[in-house]
């Protein structure tokens, strides 16, 4: 026989998966990277002639490409493995942990940060403080690119900077958020009398937004959520579609089920979302922050009668004016990456 | 269209091959029409251009076919030649020529900012070749229009070469062999093509474009400028392999483009490994008109920078190019006079060590338009006001040691001489192809991280 084996197989196999990409359904969504997919685009003499047509027809083939999830975790393994490269779409691999690989320092970028903090101090007289936590990749080994604590502390000398109020081990191995229990670890430096809570498991398998960038599909975390008499009985209010929908428990347990399983706390990322706390009489907290806010408000909702968590890149800042009592405390809390991207708000 | 995507993997390649085989009396028309699909899928409007410059040129060859007044020839002749070089010359080097003008004279001419037609440098030289060759009769007239037009337009050249000339696939253009054989040949060299593209010009692409935004250090810059060698050798040979396997697939055998140019030991040697169809066009069609080595000593000084400079501006309207060539032009002068006797004795390590040296400084005048940034470069390289090495030259060299390492082993004839037993073979161009197309499809894969931030 001669040797022809390698153009069969690959003809074979082309026009295998040529036939399976045609019958395949098309997705609206991508679960896995959060967006909308290129649909089929409409066909037009002026989006012929434009180009428009050609580069959607590209994006259509390769959003709705029917193994396109199975592929990339092909190309993540052969650059983590065989590459020996450390960093996949821009996350380390490193002892089973994933991390963002933030570098180098934007010092722009912490300016507008610093100067957004200021005018919003200026604006809200409030009592205040201002809290930032430490990029995950700050506690890699020194092999590692990284930004090094160090070398932010001095922008941040007037706020409480807790790089060594966590270790690594607060962090999700997948995911640049802190697990529940390194959010507990962060309520516990804020406020005098922490309470005690106990800490009950509710997922073996959450897999962060690093998982899905990296497409490493093997490490899991599990994942907790906190109950003692005061975080059971809180009552949460969530501003959707222009009114408030409000509910007992400030856990979503169903929200396990689907992809984004971290918005288990508060429900996820809204612009506004209000914990009572009916067996307080007294006292209300303002939370300005990004994603981290949502795990750490249950713990610090046991202190006040009100607690009021708002994410600046959801909302403006004047709606937010609206929201802020002249007694209410306020915190800013805000990861490091957000202040690097200096994406506070929109 | 580009080659390195799923739409040509998946549906352009398989569908046309299937309708080229099944389609055997039509197999010409075929590639004509895939071809202009592809040509119009990236440029829907110049595809006007492609068919005005290929018509204009079969109907001035075919009147120099007929013609024996020699005077009426060389009108032919030139008007092809103007008519090519025209366009060439008003769509690439129009505004390059206006801005140099604006700022000699202080006028402020509108720039025409036209999209440069794809592929118009290389399909130009092949028209010009086509109609030399005719007016010198080394080759008949073309006297199918739909022949000629596939020959100019055919999809797996068209974009960036290698240069075909008309002479070489005169007689393919009529009756080529077609076999799985081929077909199977011509799949591994489109899938080494395609693999040197996408796993090592992408990514030492990445390499030099990461750092050379860092803090400069000498390690740094000799790496990046090293990773852009690598990039652009294997970005440029990678796209002549898989043109090279398409043709094959057709049953066209297109001559090799890329003959391992980083062994060579001399610049001379270099560029005859070097985008070899290039300077084989310029040699055949100005350096030897010109007189080529059979003149003067002079002359062929003169010779030798009006080739190289030409060559400079060929691959690119601004000044940086125009230099590049110049500085290659000067060390092929200078081998052929006063460094010929000193090559000739000193040992092959350092005649290798000297080509590479002088390639590797001559892509920093490519790579970088910005004399300022070329000159930082070059000051890094040499170690001025830039420490030996820093944190992020360290840890870029680690991070891409393995790849380095294998693009290193790729750029040398070390591969062709390992035997692999054809069962292997099978296994390995399978993972290849599937490896390749997965680094594909995840260059397109972009979480939206503002869901969860």
């Amino acid at each position: 026989m001669k040797k022809i084996w390698i153009a069969l197989q690959l003809i074979v196999i082309t026009t295998t998966i040529l036939v399976l990409d045609v019958i395949a359904q098309d997705n609206e969504v991508s679960d896995r990277e959060k967006r909308r997919l290129q649909m089929f685009p409409e066909i037009s003499l002026k989006g012929f002639f434009s180009g428009e047509f050609a580069n959607r027809l590209n994006d259509y083939v390769e959003d709705q490409f029917f193994i396109r999830d199975n592929l990339s975790a092909v190309k993540s393994w052969v650059s983590y493995n065989v590459f020996n490269n450390p960093i996949n779409n821009n996350i380390y691999l490193v002892d089973g942990v994933m991390f963002d690989h933030v570098y180098p320092i934007d010092n722009i970028g912490i300016d507008n940060f610093l100067e957004k903090i200021s005018n919003m101090q200026m604006m809200f007289k409030n009592t205040s403080r201002v809290v930032i936590i430490p990029e995950k990749s700050m506690y890699l080994g020194n092999e590692y690119l990284h930004i090094e604590p160090t070398d932010i502390e001095t922008y941040f000398s007037d706020y409480s900077f807790m790089y060594n109020s966590l270790s690594l081990e607060d962090y999700y191995k997948t995911d640049l958020h802190l697990t529940h229990k390194g959010s507990y670890n962060i309520y516990k430096t804020l406020v005098d009398n922490p309470i005690e809570v106990d800490f009950v498991k509710v997922s073996e398998d959450f897999q962060g937004y690093y998982s899905n960038k990296a497409m490493n599909l093997f490490i899991k975390d599990d994942m907790y959520i906190a109950s003692n008499e005061i975080i059971d009985n809180l009552e949460i209010c969530s501003l959707s579609s222009n009114s408030y929908e409000c509910r007992d428990g400030v856990y979503f347990n169903e929200n396990l089920l689907i992809e984004d399983k971290y918005s288990v706390y508060l429900d996820g990322n809204k612009p506004i979302t209000t914990i009572i706390n009916d067996q307080v009489e007294e006292g209300e907290l303002v939370i300005f922050s990004d994603s981290y806010g949502t795990s750490i408000a249950p713990f610090l909702a046991q202190h006040y009668h009100k607690i009021t968590v708002m994410d600046l890149r959801l909302m403006g800042i004047s709606y937010a004016m609206e929201y802020v009592s002249s007694e209410a405390e306020i915190l800013y809390l805000y990861g490091y990456k957000t202040i690097n991207d200096s994406s506070i708000s929109t | 269209m580009v080659f390195s995507s799923l739409l040509f993997i998946i549906y352009f390649l398989p569908i046309v091959l299937i309708a080229y085989y099944k389609l055997k009396n039509y197999r010409n028309i075929v590639l004509l029409i895939a071809s202009l699909f592809f040509y119009a899928f990236g440029e829907p409007v110049y595809i006007i251009l492609l068919l005005f410059s290929s018509s204009i040129d079969f109907l001035l060859s075919k009147k120099l076919g007929e013609e024996d007044n020699e005077f009426k020839r060389k009108i032919y002749l030139l008007v092809s030649v103007v008519m090519n070089l025209g366009l060439l010359g008003f769509f690439k080097y129009g505004d390059f020529l206006i801005a140099n003008v604006n700022s000699l004279t202080g006028l402020s001419i509108n720039l025409m900012d036209l999209p440069l037609p794809i592929g118009i440098s290389f399909y130009s030289f092949q028209t010009l070749s086509y109609t030399i060759d005719v007016y010198r009769k080394r080759v008949e007239p073309q006297k199918r229009y739909i022949d000629f037009t596939m020959y100019v337009s055919m999809f797996p050249q068209l974009i960036a070469g290698p240069i075909v000339r008309y002479i070489d696939v005169e007689k393919q253009i009529k009756t080529r062999k077609h076999s799985l054989i081929n077909i199977e040949e011509g799949m591994k060299r489109f899938i080494m093509g395609l693999s040197k593209k996408v796993l090592l010009a992408d990514q030492m692409a990445l390499l030099n474009v990461t750092l050379l935004k860092t803090e400069g250090s000498v390690l740094g810059y000799w790496l990046a400028i090293i990773a852009f060698a690598l990039q652009i050798y294997f970005d440029f040979s990678g796209y002549s392999d898989m043109a090279i396997g398409l043709g094959k697939m057709f049953g066209f055998d297109l001559l090799e483009n890329f003959n391992y140019p980083y062994i060579s030991k001399s610049i001379s040697e270099f560029w005859r490994r070097w985008h070899i169809s290039l300077g084989n066009w310029f040699k055949d069609y100005l350096y030897f008109p010109l007189g080529g080595s059979k003149v003067s000593k002079n002359k062929v000084v003169r010779n030798l920078l009006i080739v190289w400079l030409l060559t400079g501006l060929w691959h690119g309207a601004s000044w940086n190019y125009i230099l590049w060539g110049i500085y290659f032009g000067f060390f092929i002068v200078m081998e052929k006079t006063l460094l010929k006797n000193i090559l000739d004795k000193v040992p092959a390590l350092i005649r290798h060590i000297y080509t590479l040296l002088v390639v590797l400084f001559g892509w920093v005048i490519f790579s970088l338009e910005d004399l300022s940034k070329q000159i930082i470069v070059y000051k890094g390289m040499l170690g001025i006001d830039v420490p030996l090495f820093n944190e992020e030259s360290i840890f870029y060299f680690r991070q891409y040691l393995i790849i380095l390492i294998i693009s290193l082993i790729c750029s040398l004839p070390v591969i062709k001489h390992i035997r692999v037993p054809y069962k292997l073979k099978i296994a390995l161009y399978v993972i290849l192809f599937i490896v390749t197309v997965s680094f594909i499809v995840d260059s397109s894969f972009s979480p939206f991280i503002y869901f969860r931030f």
